[in-house]
């Protein structure tokens, strides 16, 4: 198979964007070839462990779809001034490979032919999680997700969330107290 | 406080205990545009308090979401790119045809060049109409004049005919 080497493409002007929704057809041949990289990596991450990287160019196809779809209905939602290009492909890019998984929950490829390593990993499920409302503020719940379902420690949630790891500290500590007090009052009604 | 203090087992059974409880049984939402985009200007730092709050709700709530993020939110400064297949380049190009030389907008006749684009159709519709008026008229007229003219030989009434070609009338029976 012959592969087109990396290549990270600088960010788009709003004018070739604006060109490229209007339908030039050279602009769009330059708009695969740059951001392809960023899209088939993105799809990449989330099917190889998943142990379903034979799906990822058709996945990276979808993406396109997307864009182009109802006259680039898709890509004319991207607005510029709020985030770079190659970030929001990553998003949809790992959107849509997640959707591919969740729809093709079961694995198809022949047991024999995957690696060992791809295989001792079992296939996880996603829930979305309905947090009652009012209970916990989204950064509080937030925290406690990052601890103990991502197994983050403090430094890394703050990290990620752009805060103090103090500030983590105090919002884990109201979360658990919330929890604490939701769960004591459900018991005492039963 | 340590770090100790913050994560514990205690804790983390009630976080769980929170989550099955709550936890849909549905694998859970797609991601529609207006998320995508909040989700990128979340990543670029690019949101207002409230926005931030919004992402950090659907965060909070999307596991495999969550998981997609905290894994590429150390790249987004400089987006991973991975060799891509020739034949996806291929293929993704092809989603968007070139169009045909002189294929613009729409070609308009020279009457329609007198009127608002909007005028056009009932325009058109109006023109139908009359001009099945005017056929009923002239066919009603013809049966009730016209063919009692020629079936009365001494009505006076001649009609022209022209031969160009120079047939006779005879000829053309």
């Amino acid at each position: 198979m012959t592969r087109t080497p990396v290549r990270i493409a600088r960010e788009w002007g709003d004018q070739e964007l604006s060109d490229l929704l209007a339908g030039e057809k050279a602009l769009w041949d330059r708009f695969v070839r740059d951001h392809a990289p960023v899209i088939f990596a993105a799809v990449q991450r989330k099917l190889v462990p998943a142990g379903r990287s034979q799906d990822a160019e058709d996945v990276a196809q979808d993406v396109f779809m997307k864009l182009v779809k109802n006259d680039f209905k898709l890509l004319k939602s991207f607005d510029p001034a709020r985030a770079k290009l190659s970030t929001w492909l990553t998003i949809v890019s790992v959107s849509t490979a997640i959707d591919h998984l969740r729809r093709n929950a079961k694995p198809t490829s022949d047991i024999d032919a995957l690696p060992e390593a791809v295989l001792s990993v079992p296939a996880k499920e996603y829930h979305w999680i309905n947090i009652p409302e009012g209970l916990l503020p989204a950064r509080q719940a937030l925290v406690l997700e990052l601890l103990y379902q991502k197994d983050m420690e403090v430094a890394e949630a703050a990290d990620f969330l752009g805060i103090d790891p103090q500030t983590v500290r105090s919002m884990h500590h109201k979360a658990l107290t919330k929890l604490r007090g939701h769960f004591r009052k459900e018991a005492d009604a039963v | 406080m340590t770090e100790k203090d913050t994560k514990n087992k205690q804790s983390e059974a009630l976080w769980r205990e929170a989550r099955e409880a709550w936890q849909e049984s549905a694998g859970g939402r797609a991601l529609d545009a207006a998320d995508a985009m909040t989700l990128a200007a979340y990543l670029d730092g690019r949101l207002e308090a409230e926005e931030a709050e919004a992402a950090e709700a659907r965060l909070a709530a999307d596991p495999a979401l969550l998981e997609a993020v905290a894994d590429l939110q150390g790249l987004v400064p400089a987006p991973v790119s991975a060799p891509v297949p020739e034949s996806l380049i291929a293929r993704a190009q092809g989603l968007v045809r070139e169009q045909p030389k002189g294929e613009g907008p729409a070609k308009v006749g020279w009457i329609a060049r007198w009127f608002p684009s909007g005028v056009m159709q009932p325009l058109g519709v109006a023109g139908a109409m009359a001009a099945l008026v005017i056929v009923c008229g002239l066919s009603f007229e013809l049966g009730r004049s016209g063919w009692a003219a020629i079936d009365e030989p001494g009505s006076g009434d001649s009609v022209a005919f022209s031969d160009p070609l120079g047939f006779s009338e005879d000829s053309l029976l």
